[in-house]
């Protein structure tokens, strides 16, 4: 039990920006279960090289878990929040959002829930249009939540073109209106493949992806449905 | 098994197909890397000839932890094993979850008894479990927890659990770096049980500097193989009587890259220790 609460201290320690700013205070334990000779052990750690290594791994884990799965989203939060990377990630490794992921937050639900959050507590007053920019982005270039394909997503912005705004033109949105779009999405060995759909398209394909009844839709978008699903196995 | 390279088989850089194809002179095995991974190695395991000599290095057994890892991963390695029928398979002593979250790196061992008896505990409950030997390698330091030297720890654990060991050698320095000790990479090894050791490695890195010192940074493929690890197969090769492989990792280098620094390490041990080349050729 103690050596798993040695790790628990250490892993505290790396993420949680609180409990390593206290535990650089004289006499404070990060976590309770400690022996005050493995507390010492812990207390040799060169504060100094400790902070350096964590800043390392902050850019690393910037870089690597988020910033080239999710381009736009993150440059986005960094413009919302007016940081760079590292503060990015210290914020949201020290939030409980951070302990959703799974892997290296491979389907993006952990950094999805923290920007809920943000923008449930008024944080992202210039972004509402953040959560949904990264339901997207996460769409084209993380591991799906559930293995359904295809599917159809639809979000309250315009996300393709805000997410070129963000890459192509390095501009951030503001007083962006809500403007729907909507969209069948399927992944595949080749990649993820993408086609909007307007907002009776997207009901009928719901409705003939689910294997629901159609008798009430028209034939032409049920046509169109059919084609398009030939269409995308063949992309 | 002579100077082989470590690869990724999901990179496409070096690709392993084509080092086999065009570079087989250039190295003696391969070393396996799937980044744990047993869901997906079927294909690109098959696409190795048989004749191409190999080991595997697997993750996520998490040694080090305070309990044997779940049945999943040690499920995996098997598999890959029963695949690629290595003579060993090597695996950090690290762990990659804490409390059953994923980490952004190898946390390595916490070098203190608690951490030295758990980790025999689990090494020979893999042993009992895996049908190839597991050989521990020393993990990467950046920085360090507990009040054991490093190679203290190396030969309790490789004597607690009856096994051979895969001594790092760039990050054996990264240790050194960390205690003050960079500037004498061979400090302590005197304390190291070196017939334990039968694989060594070397691989690129650099080093980032602060106010207290440096920070050594795996980049395996991506880097210059740091003279400080060249140092450190001079002095050692001579001193390792059980020594079978000399692996240079070089995910991410392009192919021509990884056999110029194959080249590079073979000549080191041409030029210190001839008659081990030959050996191994022979073995």
């Amino acid at each position: 039990m103690s050596l798993e609460a040695q790790y628990s201290a250490l892993y505290a320690l790396f993420y949680k920006r609180r409990a390593r700013d206290a535990f650089f205070q004289p006499g404070h334990a990060p976590v309770a279960g400690l022996t005050d000779a493995e507390l010492r052990q812990l207390q040799l750690v060169d504060g100094l090289r400790f902070d350096t290594v964590v800043g390392l791994h902050q850019g690393d884990l910037a870089h690597q878990w988020y910033a080239s799965r999710v381009p736009a989203s993150w440059l986005a939060l960094q413009v919302a929040l007016d940081t760079d990377d590292r503060e990015l990630v210290a914020s949201f490794t020290g939030s409980d959002a951070f302990e959703l992921r799974v892997d290296d937050d491979a389907d993006g639900r952990a950094l999805l829930a923290w920007v809920d959050a943000l923008v449930d507590s008024g944080n992202l007053p210039d972004a509402p249009w953040l959560p949904d920019l990264l339901r997207y982005e996460l769409l084209l270039n993380a591991r799906w939540i559930g293995a359904h394909t295809p599917r159809v997503e639809e979000f309250k912005f315009e996300v393709p073109g805000i997410r070129e705004s963000l890459i192509e033109r390095r501009t951030f949105p503001t007083e962006e209106d809500p403007v729907r779009y909507g969209a069948l999405f399927h992944k595949d060995e080749r990649g993820v493949g993408e086609v909007a759909l307007d907002r009776d398209e997207a009901r009928a394909m719901r409705a003939v992806l689910a294997g629901s009844d159609t008798s009430g839709e028209p034939p032409r978008l049920l046509k169109r449905c059919k084609a398009l699903l030939r269409e995308m196995s063949g992309w | 098994m002579g100077v082989g390279l470590g690869i990724d088989i999901f990179d496409t850089q070096p690709d392993f197909r084509t080092l086999i194809a065009n570079h087989r002179a250039g190295f003696d095995f391969l070393e396996v890397y799937s980044r744990g991974d047993a869901d997906h190695t079927d294909d690109p395991f098959a696409q190795i000839p048989d004749d191409v000599p190999r080991t595997y290095h697997h993750e996520g057994l998490d040694p080090v932890g305070p309990g044997l890892c779940p049945d999943a991963p040690i499920a995996g390695c098997v598999k890959n094993q029963q695949l690629l029928a290595p003579p060993w398979t090597v695996e950090e002593l690290a762990v990659r979850h804490i409390d059953g979250k994923y980490t952004d790196f190898f946390f390595p061992a916490i070098l203190n008894t608690e951490c030295a008896a758990a980790t025999i505990r689990n090494l020979n409950a893999l042993h009992s479990i895996l049908p190839a030997p597991l050989l521990p390698e020393n993990a990467p330091y950046e920085f360090v927890v507990g009040d054991m030297h490093l190679a203290d720890f190396l030969t309790t654990v490789a004597h607690g659990a009856d096994c051979g060991l895969v001594l790092d050698l760039g990050h054996y320095w990264s240790y050194q770096l960390c205690v003050g000790k960079g500037e004498q990479p061979d400090h302590g090894l005197e304390r190291l049980d070196l017939s334990r050791v039968l694989e060594v490695h070397l691989a690129g890195a650099r080093l980032e500097p602060y106010a207290g010192g440096q920070i050594y940074r795996d980049l395996h493929g991506a880097g210059p193989i740091p003279e400080a690890s060249l140092f450190l197969l001079r002095e050692l090769l001579p001193k390792l009587p059980n020594l079978k492989a000399i692996t240079i990792e070089v995910e991410n280098a392009t192919e021509r890259a990884a056999i110029a620094q194959a080249a590079q390490v073979r000549e080191v041990v041409r030029a210190t220790l001839p008659a081990w080349l030959e050996a191994a050729s022979v073995a």
